[in-house]
């Protein structure tokens, strides 16, 4: 059996937009990997029982395509840490907005910047009503404010002192 | 000399002696007489001589004592009133001694106090002439000196109110600076606090305007910028 590399493993992002969704994924994947010192249970269905549906059903396609055997443990294993290790390099960008946004919006935005900066990226989403409207970024250790609540403060309190200003 | 001589006079302690030397005079005679017996007969003789000049001694002793003694009473009679006259003269003559040195002395007086008078009354005008000396020379330092003082016054007056004027103009500078300096700061804080209300304002206005869409345009258009700014960039840089 051969097992492709991490990259082979992006169109799985199509299920993962978001950090929780990344987290909850690597948990499963973790707790998969605890099943092979339980040697008397019947790993695949233990697999299906631990692991989200999608996930599952992603494996299963994966499998499939690339022969990987589900019921052999350790081609299961290895596939997962490979798994593991892919999502775990999945770089985290922080967006932080005034209000709530909805899932189909998040995914929106997601979805925005996979196409735009051609990354691989979940997103980690705050809120914060100070914003006011706009957004903050921060990503690979850089932060951006595109806030109206920053415009406030720095072009717009420049604007309303040029409008106090007496002519 | 004379007072040897007066208490010679006046005493009588030399009688006795005397007395007892013409005695004792007369023992000696006897006794001689005694020692150069002769003969009987001159012997004889020569005792009735001897007792004859014995009695005769002894006859002109009494008489010298008996003189002696009237002699020395004359003369302590004498030199008691000699001695009393004496006194009464000295007595007098200390009296007028006294009264011519009373004399003497109240006429020294008079004289002194007259020549003491004139000196002191000489000697008050010098002093008063002095006295009007100085007072002129101390009046005429006390003009100069009050010259002095009055010129060093309103020298000094001056100068202070020179200064004065420096410093209250300088402080008057100096308050206005604080003032101009007080303007600004309010009529700053005045605009920092209508700033502070116009975002505020402006704040509560956008939230109360922007609707979910509004944000989600917003939200695309910031994320479109961001993608300007920094993923074109990076692109570019990239090429």
């Amino acid at each position: 059996m051969e097992i492709n590399n991490a990259n082979s493993h992006r169109i799985m992002l199509d299920q993962i937009y978001t950090l929780h969704e990344l987290q909850i994924y690597l948990r499963s994947l973790k707790t998969a990997e605890n099943l092979r010192f339980e040697q008397s249970i019947n790993f695949f269905e233990e697999l299906r029982n631990t692991l989200p549906s999608l996930l599952m059903k992603y494996l299963q396609d994966y499998a499939e395509s690339n022969k990987i055997n589900l019921q052999n443990q350790e081609q299961v294993l290895k596939l997962s840490v490979d798994l593991v290790n892919y999502l775990e390099s999945i770089p985290v960008v922080e967006l932080t907005f005034p209000i709530d946004l909805t899932y189909r919006q998040i995914i929106k935005i997601c979805k925005w910047w996979r196409t735009n900066s051609n990354d691989a990226v979940v997103v980690n989403i705050k809120i914060n009503p100070e914003l006011l409207s706009g957004l903050t970024i921060a990503f690979k250790g850089k932060y951006f404010d595109y806030s109206l609540n920053r415009w406030l403060e720095h072009e717009g309190a420049v604007a309303i002192a040029k409008l106090l200003t007496p002519t | 000399m004379i007072e040897i001589i007066q208490n010679f006079s006046t005493s009588a302690w030399w009688i006795p002696y005397a007395s007892l030397l013409a005695n004792l005079a007369l023992l000696l005679a006897v006794l001689y007489l005694l020692n150069y017996r002769g003969s009987d007969a001159a012997v004889k003789t020569a005792d009735a001589r001897i007792a004859k000049m014995f009695k005769e001694a002894e006859f002109r002793g009494a008489q010298i004592v008996t003189e002696a003694t009237e002699r020395a009473k004359k003369i302590l009679s004498e030199a008691t009133i000699s001695k009393i006259s004496l006194e009464t003269r000295v007595d007098r003559a200390f009296d007028d001694i006294i009264i011519m040195v009373q004399s003497r002395v109240k006429d020294e007086n008079l004289a002194f106090s007259l020549q003491l008078k004139k000196k002191m009354d000489e000697e008050i005008l010098l002093l008063e002439q002095e006295a009007i000396k100085i007072i002129e020379d101390l009046k005429e330092h006390g003009k100069k000196q009050l010259g002095y003082f009055t010129e060093s016054m309103q020298t000094e007056t001056k100068n202070i109110h020179e200064e004065l004027f420096r410093d209250i103009e300088q402080n008057v500078e100096v308050i206005k600076q604080d003032m101009n300096t007080y303007r600004e700061r309010q009529y700053k804080k005045i605009d920092q606090n209508m700033n502070m209300i116009i975002q505020a304002t402006f704040r509560e206005y956008l939230k109360y305007i922007l609707s979910y869409e509004n944000n989600e345009d917003i939200i695309f258009k910031s994320l479109e910028k961001y993608k300007s700014d920094n993923l074109e960039a990076k692109k570019n840089g990239n090429q």
